[in-house]
């Protein structure tokens, strides 16, 4: 793509035997980064801006484009649906984000010290599940959970209806996530754990403090930064949400008890309502911005305070 | 120092039984794939009794060949996506790591904070303009929206600037131009961060469900993620025929499996880099 670009420019080869043209040498960065850009703004810029106009109009997939002002948001916060979708999200959301951020953080830890051997053996183990499709993951889980003929049920040899009860359900999409991402935290807390100074251990033991405490009072505080990242990266996959819940319901039939906000979205494109589906982006992306923002204020005054 | 003992063999057996918790599912997969139906609803939880290929020969067949063609699908768009998405960012990422020009800060600060941007809300507009251009169902659109990924030039950008400038600089004293000293001394040392980037894009587009399940109608043209949750036996929608989805999984997880377990070290470390560097 650069070359093409290259041969555009008038007398390129005098330009480079000269090796002193200023403005060739301006250029070059440009050219460097510009595939990137044009992409970058065909492809994710304009149509994050497009989708603003889109989600102010009414249109089907063909005809005109109607511009209606703000009716797209009126009707979907007047959907029954739509707020059952929101609190979806923000259970799957607040019922993982504890549980994956303590064993990740705790298998961290213990994967760190030194009475631990096989180190690689574990990473490897527990990362595993990371590296596997959403859709593969469901799929599996949904046969091992399923009521009558699932491995868990005849295991213990009852009929728990892990996927036909509501609550049930949501609780099991929640175990699916929390086993699918434990190791991609334990990765980021384990190379947060290497870059903190030994001297300070050495300290703290030195002071007589035990284990534990060393752990709340010195390694804990120096990982504040890697905590941040490691939620708020966590509550922007955890808010788009889809494909566990959509799977792990019956197949064919869409279950709106479980539903989230991206399910909503993917709804409303199946239907063609294209400017409802960029109404419920908008609101996707505004409630992880609060969110993240509320967390970052949270995390970050509270290491003010110190 | 007995204390010390115990201790160790508590934590590793502690860690044995989590390990166990986390595999047993994909174990279980790989297992299940080697049982008939009748077998996996009377033995859904241990070892195949009778292990069979009966599975993987079904699917094979599977409406004459489809999962094959999905498969193929699946390779050729990963393959080309991950190549386009190597070499323009590895251009954008020689330029912000050692050329100096006006608003490259800002540029650059500012394709950061794009990320805060959820790539769901992309998916009506590109729908609607890709639509009038005839893209829907087609590899072009599987493959070309999303190659300009901030992630990947921002890994790229750190490990560039991590190259001495006396190699430029000694290389445009040979007379190299700017694009020679890209292609000849900065691709070639960035070789371990163009792999992490490659592997993780790669895991990345493969395991991708909403934008092909969203974007392609046309099942010759869909990936193997779209087509697994679909399989059916002589189109009865009611009955899931679940050994055969299984199996599908294991054919769709083993690509990605070999490749993690190949290069583990690659995968994990590229995508705790961002944390670290903040």
């Amino acid at each position: 793509m650069v070359k093409k670009i290259f041969t555009f420019l008038p007398n390129r080869e005098k330009l480079i035997r000269e090796g002193n043209d200023r403005r060739f040498e301006k250029a070059v960065p440009y050219l460097f980064i510009l595939p990137f850009l044009l992409s970058f703004f065909i492809f994710f810029l304009f149509p994050a801006i497009y989708s603003l106009y889109i989600s102010l109009c009414k249109y089907q997939g063909f005809g005109p484009m109607k511009f209606v002002g703000f009716s797209n948001y009126r009707s979907l916060f007047q959907f029954d649906f739509f707020w059952k979708s929101l609190l979806n999200t923000l259970f799957y959301f607040i019922a993982h984000s504890l549980p994956v951020m303590v064993l990740s953080f705790l298998l961290a830890v213990a994967i760190s010290s030194k009475i631990v051997c096989w180190k690689n053996f574990y990473k490897i183990c527990f990362f595993l599940p990371v590296t596997m499709s959403s859709v593969s993951a469901t799929l599996i889980w949904k046969v091992i959970l399923s009521t009558r003929t699932g491995a868990i049920n005849s295991i213990l040899g009852t009929q728990i209806p892990f996927l036909d009860n509501t609550a049930l359900f949501r609780w099991s999409v929640v175990f699916i996530i929390i086993w699918k991402s434990v190791g991609y935290y334990m990765m980021i807390y384990i190379a947060g754990l290497t870059t903190v100074n030994h001297e300070i251990y050495e300290a703290a033991r030195v002071d007589g403090a035990s284990a534990f405490r060393t752990l709340v009072s010195v390694t804990i505080p120096i990982m504040k930064p890697i905590f941040l990242f490691a939620i708020i990266m966590d509550t922007m996959s955890s808010l788009k949400l889809f494909t566990e819940p959509r799977l792990l319901s019956a197949v064919e039939s869409i279950s709106p008890e479980a539903n989230t906000l991206v399910g909503i979205l993917v709804d409303n494109m199946n239907g063609g309502m294209f400017g409802m589906a960029s109404a419920v982006g908008w609101t996707l992306f505004i409630m992880i911005s609060a969110v993240s923002l509320m967390q970052y204020r949270i995390l970050s005054n509270r290491s003010d305070e110190k | 120092m007995k204390m010390r003992h115990f201790k160790t063999i508590l934590f590793n057996l502690f860690l044995l039984l989590a390990v166990a918790v986390v595999l047993y599912p994909i174990l279980l997969m790989f297992m299940d794939s080697f049982k008939t139906a009748k077998e996996l609803s009377s033995n859904p939880a241990w070892f195949p009794m009778k292990p069979t290929l009966e599975n993987y020969i079904n699917l094979y067949r599977y409406n004459r060949g489809q999962i094959v063609q999905t498969f193929m699908n699946s390779v050729y768009v990963t393959l080309v996506h991950t190549a386009l998405v190597l070499a323009i960012s590895s251009l954008a990422a020689f330029a912000f790591a050692k050329y100096e020009f006006k608003g490259k800060n800002i540029i650059f600060s500012a394709l950061l904070m794009t990320m805060m941007i959820p790539g769901e809300l992309l998916i009506p507009p590109l729908y609607i303009m890709l639509a009038k251009i005839g893209w829907i169902s087609t590899y072009k659109i599987q493959i070309i929206p999303g190659i300009a990924k901030v992630m990947s030039l921002f890994l790229l950008r750190q490990y560039m600037m991590s190259i001495p400038d006396s190699l430029i600089e000694a290389a445009k004293l040979d007379g190299a131009g700017h694009f020679r000293i890209y292609s000849r001394i900065v691709m070639p040392t960035s070789v371990p961060a163009l792999a992490t980037v490659a592997i993780l894009e790669f895991l990345y587009k493969w395991n991708d469900y909403l934008w092909p399940l969203l974007m392609v109608n046309n099942p010759a043209k869909l990936p193997i993620m779209v087509i697994l949750p679909t399989l059916t036996i002589d189109g009865n929608l009611f009955s899931i025929p679940w050994e055969l989805v299984l199996t599908g999984c294991v054919v769709a997880t083993i690509p990605i499996m070999v490749m993690f377990l190949c290069f583990s070290d690659k995968v994990m470390s590229g995508i705790t880099l961002g944390a670290i560097k903040e």
